[in-house]
């Protein structure tokens, strides 16, 4: 049975590709996700434990509900891979439109307790032990090693910022015009951001995985094709922004339940437009701003009661028993700063009431500090003094309005030039290895 | 369907299961990520991290100040075997190792 | 139900008759039989008092940390011996603890590529089948048929032991514990032993806390930590820490049985209940440590080193995502045998260390015969093996050449 759209394309849509065996039509600007959703199909995978539906939630790359088997690879996220015509699409971890598997959620009504599940005796241990190990798995394995060779680059930047969402191209901007122009580099693919801002010198479709302070470098890759890229900076700029935290709910993990910013970005992003009803959960300025950009009721978290639906949500229960009828729910929680990288870099991190953050100046300058655990802390004391200069900028430097967001730019902006400027300006090189 | 709040969906940890957790106690967040699964799948924690943190702080058995993330492991995006293999210098196998 | 695991309040009273050091699988393992052999009054014997001081949290410590390898595929007669009884033990071991281990039996897949792991395989073949431990020869064909995505044109022999297995450490260290507290083990946790001091009989700990408990006899089971606390009271021990990498993949569907050791490079992997890809290799060059530099970073080089190996030996897992990487610590013992009984000069301060990377799987078997030899002066060949004073003594000789990274 087709399903109704929730979103409208911006044009006649031009591309089509397989999910679950079926055509979908989609156009240029779209990812797996934002086709998906706007053909109506909200659930792309099941729970590894209670067997339940889940689907792209946070939109944004940082959730991992959204992992998809894409021409052959497992757990590739719906939500950053672009459309391509004749790609195949397939759910994982599902058996079929009436699995069998649904059931746990059922039988298991007052939780699985996975450590102490079914121990006794030890034949129907051992039972358990199998269907649990064929349950839990997420995807099959790849059909076949990537095509090429792969590739190893190494880049010694004077700048280097980690993200071109908004903080990041715009810092990336302000340096380019002092004559600075940093290297960008970028998990989503540049199709994806909009081509008037895209940074001059840009790695897209690369993700920066992780910061070896011992070893003095950044690491990044790309998928396809495998290629690994070592980044020795003199300054590294964090722009990675923040992720968007569950909203503790009652069936918070129905399908169509996704982050009201990931929405935006994403209709902003494809030029799509909701032709679905939209409940945003949430309070607070934010909240206010993004249920206003969507055109959305909102209601406050503590008011909720529950989620309703089975296969999707298809409404918003009230604690006066009062029922908002909708197609997507959308999370307004406060975003909750991307710290991960800076904690691997060393920079103290502290708890901000919604999230973690590093320890920054005004201007975004990080002072390196212990690492955040103590069993793990003697190594950033061990460690050398790190050859570069830490800053963040935007959500994760605490910023989460526009204007917050600007101004925290122009800060760091300002104060990373005038270090530059003590400086001349090194030759960037960047090697093929 | 079954009525459940999640707070990890990678691994399907629901509040109940953090609050029996909680109620054995482990107060540490290192310690409840492993009893619990809380933030061992795809994500990595990016989710429910602050989720656990907001919950601990709520409940008054860890002060905000003293509040410290579970370590932040690369990788921090994904990245596959085959791009790694390409930044292997060195010789191809050691002698053989063992002891 | 859950069980109450140790708390960081715990009282502790003033005097106990064991204090174990370290709560790891060691410390554990030790509290839990010390409580099964005394707790009923065998013999007519009053209950023991056992309290367990650990740190950090549980499964903060190489326990936490580890591959979950459990095999009877060595070297050497004595290990393959204990290792048997230990496997044994795990068989049941989930029911008696009340909680899953996630113990599967899919065997072990040693690889040689090399003539001298060639040899070396032979060799443990009939040395297994005269202690008898199931171990088959194959050639590299037949190794395929059971991992089926190896590239076996290197491969040179291999054996394969269906016993053999893997396990899901944490709740190894979470069942012991559970069921040592249920017994009357006080089990203190976020709370470190600061300094050890000796009195005319046994020993005061003084912890982090400012308590001080006092203990007849006490037990190190700190692993790669416990040389900071011998120092202390002049015990010099030849064991080391020695940062050890890993990781584990994105999880995927089962495809993998046996956990496969490649003699030549040290890469070993398995695939979790969880279904995750586990996998280490020891680094070429990686450099010992003392425990005042212990760090557990991760590094790139690690990660590089492995993907070479394991996408040439396994070419499908290019495809396959990293989802994590640690380190823990190895407690290296110079000569791969354990450091087992009362120290030198301190016989009433008695290690339990030096397990380098294979002291979880034995842990079981040492967990009992320490038990026993406490409580009831029982013998066991492998004590004599392992005792701390065979260093001073000369008594060193490297028995062991299956120790993996
Ligand atoms: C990466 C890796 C992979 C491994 N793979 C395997 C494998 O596949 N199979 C296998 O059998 N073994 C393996 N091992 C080895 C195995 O993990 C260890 O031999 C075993 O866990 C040692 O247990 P333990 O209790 O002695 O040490 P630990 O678990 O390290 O426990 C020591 C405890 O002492 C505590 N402590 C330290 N100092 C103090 C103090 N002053 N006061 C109070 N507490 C203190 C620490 O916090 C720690 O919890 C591996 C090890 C590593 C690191
Ligand atoms: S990671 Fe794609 S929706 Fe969250």
């Amino acid at each position: 049975m087709p399903k109704a759209p929730l979103l409208a394309p911006p044009g006649p849509p031009t591309l089509t590709f397989r999910w679950d065996g079926a055509p979908v039509a989609a156009c240029p600007g779209d990812t797996v996700a934002s086709a998906l959703i706007a053909a109506g199909e909200l659930a792309t995978s099941r729970s590894a434990k209670y067997r339940r539906l889940r689907g792209p939630a946070c939109l944004h790359g940082g959730c991992g509900t959204c992992l998809v088997r894409v021409d052959g690879r497992p757990n590739q996220r719906a939500c950053l891979t672009p459309v391509r015509e004749d790609m195949v699409v397939e759910p994982q971890n599902t058996y079929g439109g009436l699995d069998p598997t649904a059931l746990v959620d059922q039988i298991f009504r007052r939780g699985i307790d996975h450590h102490h599940l079914v121990v006794y005796p030890r034949l129907a241990n051992q039972m358990m032990q199998g269907v649990a190990r064929e349950l839990a798995g997420f995807g099959e394995l790849p059909d076949a090693p990537p095509e090429g060779a792969a590739g190893l680059f190494d880049h010694v930047p004077e700048v280097l910022v980690i993200g071109a969402g908004r903080s990041g191209r715009a810092l990336a901007a302000a340096l380019a015009a002092a004559g600075r122009p940093p290297l960008v580099v970028e998990r989503r693919a540049a199709a994806a951001l909009p081509a008037a801002e895209r940074p001059a010198r840009l790695l897209a479709g690369v993700g920066v995985f992780a910061c070896y302070p011992q070893e003095r470098l950044w690491a990044a890759a790309s998928e396809h094709p495998p290629v690994l890229h070592r980044l020795r900076p003199r300054h590294v700029v964090l722009a990675v922004g923040a992720h968007e935290p569950t909203i503790p709910l009652a069936n918070n993990d129905l399908p169509g339940v996704v982050s009201a910013r990931g929405l935006a970005d994403m209709l902003e992003q494809t030029g799509r437009r909701l032709a679905a009803r939209v409940v945003v959960v949430g309070e607070g300025p934010r909240a206010e701003l993004l249920a206003a950009g969507l055109g959305a009721e909102r209601v406050a978290p503590a008011r909720v009661h529950k989620l309703l639906g089975a296969r999707r949500v298809k409404g918003v229960q009230l604690d006066d028993g009062k029922i908002l009828r909708c197609d997507l729910v959308a999370l307004a929680p406060d975003p909750a700063p991307a710290f991960e990288l800076a904690a691997q870099a060393g920079a103290p991190i502290r708890f901000t009431g919604a999230g973690f953050a590093p320890v920054c100046d005004p201007d975004g300058r990080i002072a390196a500090g212990p690492a955040a655990h103590p069993l793990e802390a003697a190594d950033a004391q061990t460690a050398p003094p790190p050859p570069w200069t830490l800053w963040a900028v935007g959500e994760l430097a605490g910023a989460t309005t526009p204007a917050e967001i600007q101004a925290s730019v122009d800060r760091c902006a300002a104060a990373l030039l005038r270090a530059l400027a003590e400086s001349p300006a090194p030759e960037d090189s960047h090697a093929r290895a | 369907m079954t009525a459940r709040t999640f707070v990890c969906r990678c691994e399907d940890v629901t509040l109940g299961e953090v609050e029996r957790a909680i109620a054995v106690g482990l107060a540490d967040v290192e310690e409840i990520k492993r009893y619990t699964g809380l933030g061992t799948g795809p994500c990595q924690g990016k989710e429910c991290l602050s989720a656990l943190g907001r919950l601990l702080v709520a409940r008054g058995l860890v002060p905000a100040a003293a509040l410290r993330p579970f370590t932040a492991r690369p990788p921090v995006e994904p990245v596959t075997f085959g791009a790694l293999a390409a930044g292997a210098t060195g010789p191809v196998a050691p002698e053989d190792p063992s002891r | 139900m859950t069980a109450v695991m140790g708390r960081p309040d715990t009282a502790l009273p003033a005097d106990v008759d064991v204090a174990v050091i370290g709560g790891g699988i060691m410390g554990l393992g030790l509290a839990y039989h010390l409580a099964l052999l005394s707790g009923t009054g065998a013999k007519g014997k009053p209950p023991l008092s056992v309290a367990v001081i650990e740190r950090s949290y549980l499964v903060s410590g190489a326990s936490g940390r580890n591959g979950g390898g459990v095999r009877m595929q060595w070297g050497d007669a004595g290990n393959v011996r204990l290792m048997m009884d230990s496997i044994e033990l795990c068989k049941d071991l989930a029911q008696q603890l009340g909680i899953n281990l996630w113990f599967r039996q899919g065997g072990y897949l040693f690889l040689a590529r090399s003539e001298a792991g060639e040899v070396r395989l032979e060799r443990n073949v009939h040395l297994h089948a005269e202690v008898g431990a199931p171990t088959r020869l194959l050639t590299a064909a037949e190794a395929q048929t059971i991992v089926p995505q190896l590239d076996v044109a290197e491969v040179r022999l291999a054996t394969f032991n269906p016993e053999d297995g893997v396990v899901f450490p944490w709740a190894f260290v979470w069942g012991y514990a559970a069921k040592a507290v249920e017994r009357g083990v006080l089990l203190r946790t976020h709370t470190s032993v600061t300094r050890v001091e000796p009195l005319a009989r046994g020993y005061a700990l003084h912890l982090s806390t400012g308590e001080v408990v006092r203990a007849a006899r006490v037990v190190n089971a700190t692993g790669a930590w416990s040389g900071a606390l011998n120092r202390q009271l002049g015990i010099d021990l030849p064991n080391r820490p020695h940062r050890h990498e890993i990781l584990s993949s994105e999880p995927l569907k089962p495809f993998l049985d046996p956990l496969v050791v490649d003699l030549s490079s040290g890469l070993y992997f398995s695939q979790s209940t969880r279904g995750e890809l586990v996998t280490g290799i020891s680094l070429p060059d990686a450099p010992d440590g003392s425990d005042e530099s212990l760090t557990l970073h991760s590094s790139l080089r690690f990660l590089t080193h492995l993907s070479r190996t394991l996408t040439r030996l396994m070419p499908i897992t290019a495809a396959m995502k990293v989802l994590r990487q640690w380190v823990g610590p190895y407690d290296v013992s110079p000569d791969g045998d354990a450091i087992v009984g009362p120290s030198p000069g301190h016989p009433d301060f008695i290690q339990v260390c030096g397990f380098t990377g294979h002291g979880f799987m034995m842990a079981p078997a040492v967990g009992r015969l320490l038990a026993r030899w406490l409580l009831d002066g029982e013998a066991h060949p492998m004590l004599a093996r392992w005792s701390p004073g065979r260093f001073a003594a000369g008594g060193m000789a490297r028995r062991e050449d299956m120790i993996i990274g």
